[in-house]
């Protein structure tokens, strides 16, 4: 018995078990028939329903469109007489400028030749090469209105800026204002819990939002009773997310003292500084507007704690 | 006996290693071509040869064919981005061998979920695939993962080189490599008692 490579083996084994498979002679039909199978019923339909609509629309929108066309015509011409003096002024440049771009020709057909090697292969009659070539002109068409459309939404877009501006300005004025008028305590106020140190961090947070109108008329009508109330009793109104201070001076007079000190103390007034009070009332403003209401009361509270320590 | 060897060709029956490895040059189809001339003239070189490999992969003469008809279509749909036409039956190959790949994953899935039929009744590809397989070589070949029996059934049965087994896979000669290796060494036990 002769020893037999396991490679011939195999590669026999694989050409008899080949041999036997032997596929139908109607292969190149079948091929054909998928070559040439009809477009689904559904996709036929649409894009017949598509062309007839297409007819439709330009049939009856032909004269609307050229009556369009002419009237945009003569918009045109109307914008252009402007801008004729500014052509007539550019056209000698430009005839300036043709001699050399003629040079300049060559040199780009040599460009494009080399692009259009490396890109595919040369136009032959019949292939998609030269058949892109018939539709060379799309691409810059296409390029230039890409280049109009973007300049045109850029141009909105900056054009609706400018009012997006003054909104969001003219929404924050008022508050500006308010803040100047009433709550000009409250930035003093917070400039003192800034000057605190320690645990100052969370009652500037507070005092943030304390100069929002709503608290200092519930001070003014309590006055400066005691400034000296404790910290903890004065977190615990917090809780009551309403406004209006009511309810937490019914429940505990402490913390509604301190908006008032405007009126009554002075000492509030001495050991603040004022000039910081617009940066930061606009920055308190955004704040207060992200936090909406829930902690209005504390700003009520916060506020008693440095005058009290002022005071101290 | 296979195309390397010289001479009788008249002799012998022609074999399906010659028209896919010795005829190159019939895959290269003048560019001037068009689609339907070019399949007309690739399916009568190549067609049976093509569905020979496709069985080899798939198991399923039927399942070849459709295999290589797909291809074929692909091929015809695709010839005006077909930047080398010299390459048409390289792509045919290719196409081939990735077809055969996403057929036998396709049936993974379904053997998976389907139902196990009752043990007396054959299944429909049963009989194709016993034609197939009466060598106990090629039995064993089923029993390797894909790669490795894409990998032997190239090398021995297209007699490619490495590196257009490499280009039809998709991987690396070293992975082409180590796939026959293994191959080889998954079958020892068959092939030495074959020997």
């Amino acid at each position: 018995m002769t020893y037999r490579d396991p490679e011939d083996i195999l590669r026999q084994a694989l050409h008899s078990a080949a041999e036997s498979v032997e596929p139908s002679a109607d292969g190149l039909a079948q091929i054909r028939a998928r070559l040439t199978t009809p477009r689904p019923l559904a996709i036929a339909w649409l894009m017949g329903a598509w062309e007839d609509l297409a007819n439709l629309v330009m049939l009856r929108l032909g004269p609307a469109l050229a009556a369009l066309a002419g009237r945009l015509a003569l918009g045109l011409a109307f914008l252009g007489r402007p801008l004729r003096p500014a052509i007539e002024r550019l056209h000698p440049l430009f005839v300036r400028m043709q001699p050399a771009l003629e040079r300049l020709r060559p040199a780009a057909d040599r460009l494009g030749g080399w692009a259009e090697r490396l890109g595919r292969p040369a136009a032959q009659p019949g292939t998609q090469a030269g058949r892109s070539s018939r539709y060379g002109w799309l691409r810059p068409a296409i390029a230039i209105g890409a280049v109009v459309l973007v300049a045109v939404a850029g141009g909105f877009a900056l054009s609706g800026l400018p009012h997006q501006i003054s909104q969001v300005a003219a929404s924050l004025l008022p508050n500006q204002t308010n803040t100047a008028g009433g709550g000009g305590h409250g930035s003093k106020v917070t400039g003192s819990g800034q000057a605190l140190g320690p645990g100052s961090s969370g009652n500037r947070h507070k005092a943030g939002a304390s100069p929002t109108p709503s608290c200092p008329p519930a001070g003014r009508h309590r006055s400066a009773h005691k400034p000296k109330s404790a910290p903890a009793t004065q977190a615990t109104p917090s809780p009551s997310p309403s406004p209006s201070p009511s309810p937490s001076p019914s429940s505990s007079p402490s913390p509604t003292p301190s908006p008032s000190p405007t009126s009554s103390d002075g000492s509030t007034g001495d050991s603040t500084p004022v000039t910081g009070g617009t940066a930061t009332t606009a920055f308190v403003v955004i704040a207060a507007k992200a936090q909406a209401s829930p902690s209005p009361t504390p700003d009520c509270t916060a506020t008693p704690t440095p005058t009290a320590t002022t005071e101290g | 006996m296979t195309a390397g060897e010289p001479g009788g060709a008249s002799t012998r029956p022609i074999h399906v290693t010659e028209t896919l490895v010795a005829d190159t040059a019939l895959g290269s189809v003048p560019a001037d071509w068009d689609a339907d001339r070019a399949v007309t003239a690739l399916y009568s070189t190549h067609y049976r040869s093509l569905v020979r490999l496709a069985a080899l992969l798939v198991r399923d003469v039927a399942t070849a064919e459709e295999v290589v008809q797909d291809s074929f279509v692909a091929m015809h749909d695709g010839w005006r981005r077909l930047r080398d036409s010299d390459k048409a039956l390289s792509y045919l190959r290719q196409s081939v061998v990735n077809r055969s790949r996403s057929v036998l994953r396709h049936r993974v899935v379904v053997d998976r979920n389907a139902p196990k039929p009752s043990p007396d009744m054959p299944s429909a590809e049963h009989g194709a695939i016993v034609l197939l397989e009466r060598s106990a070589v090629v039995s064993a070949l089923r029993t390797l993962p894909p790669r490795q029996r894409e990998a032997l059934v190239l090398r021995y049965y297209g007699d490619m080189s490495e590196a257009q087994i490499a280009a039809i896979m998709g991987i690396s000669r070293g992975a082409v490599k180590s796939h026959t290796a293994r191959a080889m060494s998954a079958l020892r036990s068959v092939l030495e008692r074959e020997t």
